[in-house]
C-alpha cells in the first residue's frame, strides 16, 4: 500500500513537474512570439521608411529631368524666360545677367518639378500611401570658383539644383513617415553654365560685334555685294563664337532681317530688356550686372574714314545657334544636344571702312 | 494490487498529460511560431526583392553618371535600347546595362521587367492657314459648318483640343457669302483672325513676305511663329493645316494665267514660300497636315459686281504640282496630306487629321525571361519618371526562384 502510494506520489510529482514545465515552456515560447510580433511591427516602419527613401529618390529624379528640361528651354531662349533674348540690342551688348539667367532656370525648373508632383496625386504611387506636396523654390548652382569662365570646360560640365520650401513627402501606409527637407541633385553632362559664362564674358566686351565690324572693314573695298560681305562677317562671327567655346560646339546663324540702305526697317522694334526686378528664391552671390557700351563706333575705336565704296548702312537682326555636341540631354522627345541661341540686333554704319593707305 | 493499479493509473495520467501538452504546444504554440516564421521569411523575401530593385534602380551607370531608373525612363519613352548621349559619353546600351546587373542579383532567367508605354494625353493645338480666294468658297463653308462641332465633341470626350484659324489676306466674295472670320463662332477654344502683317512677328522682322491670298507657305511661317491665339503650350501636339487648291502664292506661271507644271523653275517664288513654311514648322515643332481642295471644275463668285461661274483651268492643270508641294511639307514635318474629292469631303479629312495628330503609343519596354508557369512569382510595381514633365510610366518587375 505504502509502496503504491509512494509510486502515485512520484507520478503526481512528475505530473506536476510536466505541468510546470509546460507552463514555463509556453511562457517562454509566448515571449518569443511577442518578440517576433514586435519584430514584425518594426518591419512596417522599415517599409514606410523604405517607401520614403524611394519617394525621395523619385522626386530627385524628377528634379534632374526638370532641371535638364529647363536648361534646354532657357538655352534655346538665349538665357532668359523670353522666347528671344537679344544679347546685342542696337549695338549695345546686353547679355542676360547671371541673376536673370539663374532666375529663368529656377523658375522653369520649379514649374516642371511641380508638374511631376501634381501628377503623383493621380498615380499608382498615391495608392502605395505616398504623397508629396509642391516645392516653393528651385535653386540653381554652377560649380564654385572660376571654373565656368575657363576656356577648358572640364570642371564645369554639370550644375547642381535643389528643391526647397514647403515640399513634403509623406508615407501613410503601412506606417507613417515623412520628410520635409530639401532635395539636391547634380545635373551631369550639361554645359549650360559654362556656355553662358563664356558668352557673357565675351559679350561684355562686345567681341562678337567687333569681329563683325572688323571683318566688314577688311571687306570694305571689295567688289562683293553688301549681302556677301555680311555673310563673310557672320561666318567669321560664328568662328569667333566657336573659339570662345570649343570645337564640340557647332555654330550656325540665320539672318532674321537684313535691310541694306534702310537700317530702320529692321530695327524699328524694342529689343531692350527691362531691368529684372524679381528676386532669386535661393542664395546666389553670382549675380552681376552688365553695362551698355554705347555706339558700335565707340566699341571699335580708332579712326574711321568715309567709305570708299561698298559698305552701306544696314540693319541686321540675326540669331546665332550654338549646338553643344559634346553631350546629348534627355528631352521630351529624344536625347539631343543643348542648343544655345543668341539674338543680336544692330546697325552697320557706312563709316566703318578702313582707311586705304 | 491496489498499489499496481495506482501505479498504472498514475503513469496513464502522466502519459495523457504529456500527450496533451505536446498536442497543445503543437497546435497553439508551434503553429503560431511556424506561421510567424513563415510570415517573416515571406516578408523578408519580398522586401529583399523590393530592396534589390530599389538598389538597382538607383545604381549609377558609369559612362553617363545616370541612374538606371533614368535610363529605363528614357529608353521606354523613346522606344530605343541604345541611347546616344553625345560625343563625349557615346552610346549606351540600356538593355545590356540592365541585364548584367539584374542577372547578378536575381540570376539569369529568374526575372522580367515590363514598362508599358504610358497613357499620355497631350493638348492638341491646331492652326489653320486658309487660302481665301474664291475657289475655296465651298470648302471654307464646309469647314465652318463642321469644325466647331467636331472640336466640341472631342473636348467632351476629354481631349483638350483648340483651334485658331488664320485667314490669308483677301476674303473673296462668294455667291452666297464673303469669306471672313464671321463664318466661325468664337469660343474659348476656337478663334479666327485675319493673318495681317500686324499679327505676324516674322513679317515684322522681315522673315517671309506674304504676297497673296494663296500664300500659305509664308502664312504657315507666321502661324508657326505666332502660334494659336493662346500661344503654343509646352509639350502640346502642334498641328498646322494649310487649306488651298493652289501653290503658295498662286499657280500662275511667272504671273501669267496658265500653269507651266513642267517648268518648275518658273515657280521659284512659290518654292521659297514652301521652304520657309517647312523651316518654320520644323523649328516650332509643328506637324503640317495640308488639305488640298479640289482645284478642278467651276467656282461661283462675285466678279465685277455680278455673280459668275468661272472655270479653274490654271489651278486644275497645276493640281499635281500642288500635291507635290503639299506632300513635301507633310513628309518633312511628320504630317500627312489630305486631298478632298469635293467640299463635302472636309469632315472626313478633319476627322482623320485629329486621329493622326494624336500621340502615338510607343511599344512596351520588356527585358528578361518570360515568366514560367507553376512558379511562385513575386511582383514589384514601381513608377518610372519620364523626361516629359509630369509624366510617369508604370514598371512591373517579376522575380521567381
Amino acid at each position: 500500500m505504502s509502496k503504491g502510494i509512494a509510486y502515485s506520489v512520484v507520478v503526481i510529482v512528475a505530473l506536476l513537474g510536466v505541468l510546470m514545465l509546460s507552463v514555463w515552456s509556453y511562457n517562454q515560447l509566448s515571449t518569443g512570439s511577442r518578440y517576433a510580433g514586435t519584430y514584425t511591427e518594426r518591419t512596417d516602419e522599415d517599409i514606410a521608411n523604405s517607401k520614403l527613401e524611394l519617394a525621395k529618390r523619385f522626386l530627385s529624379q524628377d528634379l534632374v529631368y526638370s532641371s535638364q528640361e529647363a536648361a534646354l528651354e532657357v538655352a534655346s531662349n538665349g538665357g532668359t524666360l523670353q522666347s528671344k533674348t537679344f544679347w546685342y540690342c542696337q549695338a549695345d551688348p546686353q547679355p542676360p545677367t547671371k541673376q536673370e539667367f539663374l532666375y529663368a532656370l529656377s523658375n522653369m525648373s520649379l514649374d516642371f518639378l511641380n508638374a511631376y508632383i501634381e501628377e503623383l496625386k493621380d498615380s499608382e504611387i498615391a495608392n502605395l500611401g505616398i504623397s508629396a506636396s509642391k516645392y516653393d523654390c528651385a535653386g540653381m548652382y554652377s560649380p564654385e570658383g572660376t571654373v565656368c569662365s575657363q576656356k577648358d570646360s572640364t570642371g564645369c560640365e554639370y550644375f547642381r539644383s535643389t528643391a526647397s520650401g514647403n515640399g513634403m513627402i509623406q508615407v501613410t501606409d503601412p506606417a507613417v513617415a515623412s520628410y520635409a527637407g530639401d532635395l539636391s541633385v547634380s545635373n551631369d553632362n550639361n554645359r549650360i553654365m559654362w556656355i553662358y559664362n563664356r558668352l557673357y564674358d565675351d559679350t561684355k566686351d562686345s567681341k562678337l560685334l567687333r569681329v563683325i565690324t572688323s571683318t566688314l572693314r577688311d571687306e570694305c573695298t571689295g567688289p562683293q555685294t553688301m549681302q556677301t560681305k555680311l555673310e563673310v562677317a557672320f561666318d567669321k562671327a560664328c568662328e569667333h563664337l566657336v573659339s570662345v567655346l570649343d570645337t564640340d560646339v557647332k555654330c550656325s546663324y540665320s539672318v532674321l532681317c537684313e535691310s541694306v540702305g534702310n537700317p530702320i526697317a529692321c530695327l524699328n522694334f524694342d529689343c531692350k530688356r527691362p531691368e529684372m526686378t524679381q528676386q532669386l528664391c535661393f542664395n546666389s552671390d553670382q549675380a552681376s550686372s552688365n553695362q551698355g557700351l554705347g555706339d558700335i563706333l565707340q566699341i571699335i575705336g580708332g579712326k574711321t574714314v568715309k567709305a570708299q565704296r561698298g559698305v552701306q548702312a544696314t540693319g541686321v537682326v540675326i540669331k546665332f545657334s550654338l549646338t553643344d555636341t559634346k553631350f546629348n540631354i534627355a528631352t521630351s522627345k529624344e536625347p539631343k544636344p543643348l542648343l544655345f541661341n543668341v539674338w543680336a540686333a544692330f546697325n552697320i554704319a557706312p563709316e566703318n571702312c578702313r582707311p586705304i593707305n | 494490487m491496489k498499489g499496481q493499479v495506482f501505479e498504472i493509473f498514475g503513469f496513464l495520467i502522466l502519459a495523457i498529460a504529456i500527450l496533451a501538452v505536446i498536442v497543445l504546444m503543437r497546435v497553439n504554440v508551434a503553429g503560431s511560431i511556424g506561421k510567424t516564421f513563415l510570415s517573416i521569411t515571406d516578408r523578408q523575401y519580398s522586401e529583399g526583392v523590393r530592396a534589390g530593385i530599389n538598389a538597382l534602380l538607383f545604381t549609377t551607370e558609369e559612362k553617363t553618371g545616370k541612374s538606371l531608373l533614368e535610363l529605363i525612363g528614357i529608353s521606354s519613352y523613346t522606344g530605343k535600347n541604345k541611347i546616344d548621349f553625345g560625343k563625349k559619353v557615346g552610346e549606351v546600351d540600356v538593355e545590356k546595362e540592365l541585364e548584367w546587373r539584374f542577372d547578378a542579383i536575381y540570376g539569369k532567367g529568374h526575372w522580367q521587367i515590363n514598362v508599358p508605354y504610358p497613357n499620355i494625353s497631350k493638348d492638341i493645338q491646331i492652326v489653320f492657314v486658309i487660302d481665301t480666294s474664291a475657289s475655296l468658297c465651298d470648302d471654307i463653308k464646309n469647314l465652318a459648318n463642321n469644325l466647331p462641332d467636331m472640336i466640341e465633341k472631342l473636348r467632351k470626350s476629354g481631349r483638350r483640343v483648340s483651334a485658331t484659324i488664320y485667314l490669308l489676306s483677301g476674303g473673296a466674295p462668294c455667291c452666297d457669302y464673303t469669306i471672313s472670320c464671321d463664318k466661325f463662332p468664337t469660343k474659348s477654344y476656337l478663334h479666327c483672325t485675319n493673318l495681317a502683317r500686324a499679327e505676324c512677328k516674322s513679317l515684322q522682322t522681315g522673315e517671309g513676305q506674304m504676297q497673296t491670298e494663296e500664300d500659305w507657305g509664308h502664312g504657315l511661317v507666321c502661324a508657326a511663329e505666332t502660334g494659336p491665339k493662346e500661344g503654343w503650350q509646352k509639350f502640346s501636339v502642334r498641328v498646322g493645316i494649310p487649306i488651298s487648291d493652289e501653290l503658295p502664292m498662286g499657280s500662275e506661271c511667272n504671273g501669267q494665267n496658265y500653269c507651266c507644271v513642267s517648268n518648275r523653275g518658273a515657280y521659284s517664288a512659290q518654292d521659297d514660300s514652301l521652304q520657309a513654311g517647312i523651316k518654320a514648322s520644323i523649328e516650332n515643332g509643328m506637324r503640317v497636315f495640308p488639305i488640298k481642295a479640289n482645284p478642278c471644275g467651276t467656282i461661283c463668285g462675285i466678279y465685277q459686281g455680278g455673280q459668275d461661274t468661272v472655270f479653274t483651268k490654271t489651278q486644275c492643270d497645276c493640281s499635281s504640282l500642288v500635291t507635290d508641294f503639299m506632300n513635301d511639307i507633310a513628309d518633312k514635318t511628320n504630317g500627312k496630306m489630305f486631298e478632298l474629292s469635293d467640299a463635302s469631303d472636309m469632315p472626313r479629312a478633319l476627322r482623320e487629321i485629329m486621329i493622326s495628330a494624336q500621340e502615338t503609343r510607343g511599344k512596351t519596354f520588356t527585358l528578361g525571361s518570360p515568366q514560367p508557369a507553376l512558379k511562385n512569382i513575386r511582383a514589384v510595381t514601381f513608377l518610372v519618371p519620364l523626361p516629359l514633365p509630369g509624366i510617369y510610366a508604370k514598371a512591373y518587375f517579376y522575380e521567381w526562384a
